[in-house]
């Protein structure tokens, strides 16, 4: 579609409320008979924002290809309520949690998928454990298998910072931590990071946590190299929950400032649609 | 913060998906309003959510805050054709998403019965602001956090449209590398950019590279010297424009930014003599140390105390 010719779609954004506060959410209808309901759960500050635009193209694709999609903004990040340094990875689990509430009721569904994104893909598996029967399976996109080394990736911005506007590092990753743990909030990227949050994270182990595989999950991830398989960290993690699977599938770091525009995630939206077809048993 | 929803259409028929914010109970409601335009393709909110930090300085005066997805970005409607940034920032810089402004401007007027309005925000949503104050004379004042003054993707070689504060940034980067054994390894290997280093040390050492110079467009001042290469000339008409009627802007850049010295060098210098009768409308503040988009607190502080100022002297109430 050209910028010039506007094609009207059925997109209902609103707010919904969690406790009084106001979460933001858009609700992607579907063109035909709805196929089931998928929720949508974003990637982390920054990466959110860099991955927006793909994430509203999937919703529309997958809107068109016959399902209900609710995308919604955490507590903390894009236009829901309270200040990003008061939220953690509780936060964001109860927030999905309303987040399928809402989109069951909007949709009259008795059951979502919940896609996740990077960090967004653990809360989502971390959400579906709590969910029951409400979520009846969990893709992930580029999974951050490990929460504590994901972290250590923030802190590497906000040391890239220090040496960008004073030329040195006056504060390494251990220091940060320690001073994160003592209270302190540490900024990176404009996001200020403590020591919930951290914890938080750093227990998001998937190799340490079961929970995270109660409910069916496809971890899509994205081919390092030469690669053709799944990498086999990945394959025995999966190997040993019924139920998921892994697959590869390319994508540049869309969730990441590069020189290209990204708008879409081709090889994602395939793989996870592909899922989504699965009879319910299978899946 | 109350905010609400709105989705207005521009004339091309996208929905956009904006976030209006009246003020506070207790603060009286102005025939005026910010409209805080998407930065690059951050969306309505700006990187860590600038936008929604800096809004209370407007609303605590009384100023409607609305902050707009333009149609191919956010959560709004239509399609962008480009795949590379540069190409799309160049889009901006030209002006695309002016329409989006001016549907946004008529849907306050429409709705909430304001009539003049402010615009801006950080750098692509800056220069839209200022590109819809030339279309339209309700825009009564710019607000521009890292505003460009020069086009991307205009085909010049990086080095030859470097600015000299940037040139001298880089001539320390190459001299630090002087006895580096690696450095000179990719030298000898023809893996380092020749053009740059050349730019870079030979203007220390006094020699020049001529510049390409280009049309002056007619509605503006002619400069003191030739234009650079890639400046957007657009950007000079619209501020021309917009100081002409008497509306004020403030422009405020980033320590570390390399767009201020483009707007320095570029812009003010060249333009110095015409600039000078426009002292009282055309403020520039600057955020010593800060990155492009504001992250640290105490960045975040100074910009807020600014706007503040700002807003204080050339909008207050009474006025």
């Amino acid at each position: 579609m050209s910028a010039g010719a506007a094609a009207r779609l059925d997109e209902q954004p609103f707010f919904f409320e969690l406790a009084g506060e106001r979460l933001f959410g858009l609700l992607h209808m579907p063109a035909s008979a709805s196929l089931g309901t998928v929720v949508c759960c974003h990637a982390f500050a920054e990466e959110k924002l860099w991955s927006h635009r793909v994430y509203v193209t999937f919703a529309r694709e997958l809107a068109a290809a016959g399902h209900a999609v609710l995308r919604f903004d955490v507590r903390g990040e894009g236009d829901s309520d309270r200040e990003f340094e008061e939220t953690d990875i509780e936060t964001r689990v109860a927030d999905t949690l309303r987040a399928i509430d809402v989109a069951c009721d909007r949709t009259g569904s008795a059951s979502v998928v919940l896609v996740g994104h990077r960090l967004g893909g653990s809360v989502a598996a971390a959400a579906a454990g709590q969910a029951g029967e409400r979520v009846r399976g969990v893709v992930v996109w580029d999974p951050v298998l490990d929460g504590a080394e994901y972290f250590g990736s923030l802190l590497r911005s906000n040391m890239a910072t220090q040496m960008a506007t004073g030329g040195k590092v006056t504060r390494t990753r251990e220091a940060l931590i320690a001073d994160m743990l003592a209270g302190e909030t540490v900024v990176a990227d404009g996001y200020g990071l403590h020591a919930a949050l951290y914890r938080g994270m750093c227990a998001l182990d998937w190799n340490a946590r079961a929970d995270l595989f109660r409910r069916p999950l496809r971890a899509i991830e994205v081919p390092k190299g030469g690669q053709t398989d799944p990498s086999p960290a990945l394959k025995a993690l999966l190997g040993a929950h019924p139920g998921s699977d892994a697959v590869l599938a390319a994508e540049p770091p869309f969730w990441r400032e590069t020189r290209q525009f990204h708008r879409r995630a081709a090889n994602f939206t395939a793989a996870t649609l592909e899922w989504l077809r699965r009879p319910a048993e299978a899946a | 913060m109350s905010e609400q929803i709105v989705t207005l259409r521009n004339r091309a028929g996208h929905a956009l998906h904006c976030m209006l914010t009246r003020p506070p109970a207790g603060v009286a409601r102005r025939d005026l309003a910010c409209l805080l335009l998407s930065p690059g393709v951050k969306m309505r909110v700006a990187p860590h959510r600038l936008y929604r930090k800096l809004a209370g300085q407007f609303l605590a005066r009384g100023i409607t805050v609305m902050r707009v997805d333009f149609h191919g970005l956010g959560d709004s409607e239509g399609e962008l054709p480009e795949t590379q940034l540069d190409q799309l920032y160049r889009q901006v810089q030209l002006g695309r998403h002016v329409p989006d402004v001016l549907a946004a401007m008529d849907w306050l007027a429409d709705h909430e019965k304001i009539g003049r309005f402010l615009v801006g925000g950080l750098c692509g949503g800056a220069l839209t602001g200022l590109l819809a104050a030339e279309r339209d004379t309700r825009v009564i004042g710019l607000y521009a956090l890292g505003m460009p003054t020069v086009l991307d993707a205009s085909g010049a070689h990086a080095a030859d449209v470097m600015t000299q504060g940037q040139l001298n940034r880089v001539r320390g980067i190459y001299l630090r590398k002087i006895f580096d054994v690696a450095s000179w390894r990719r030298l000898l290997t023809a893996r380092s950019d020749y053009r740059t280093i050349l730019r870079s040390i030979g203007g220390a050492l006094g020699l020049r590279t001529r510049g390409k110079g280009g049309p002056s467009p007619v509605e503006v001042p002619a400069p003191a010297t030739p234009p650079a290469a890639n400046l957007n000339h657009g950007f000079v008409r619209a501020m021309f424009q917009l100081l002409g009627r008497g509306s004020p802007a403030l422009m405020v850049f980033s320590g570390a930014d390399r767009l201020h010295w483009e707007y320095e060098e570029k812009f003010a210098r060249p333009w110095a003599a015409s600039l000078a009768r426009f002292s009282q409308l055309l403020e520039l503040e600057m955020i010593p140390n800060a990155n492009h988009v504001i992250s640290d607190p105490q960045w975040l502080d100074q910009a807020r105390h600014i706007t503040a100022q700002w807003l204080d002297r050339r909008f207050a109430a009474a006025a």
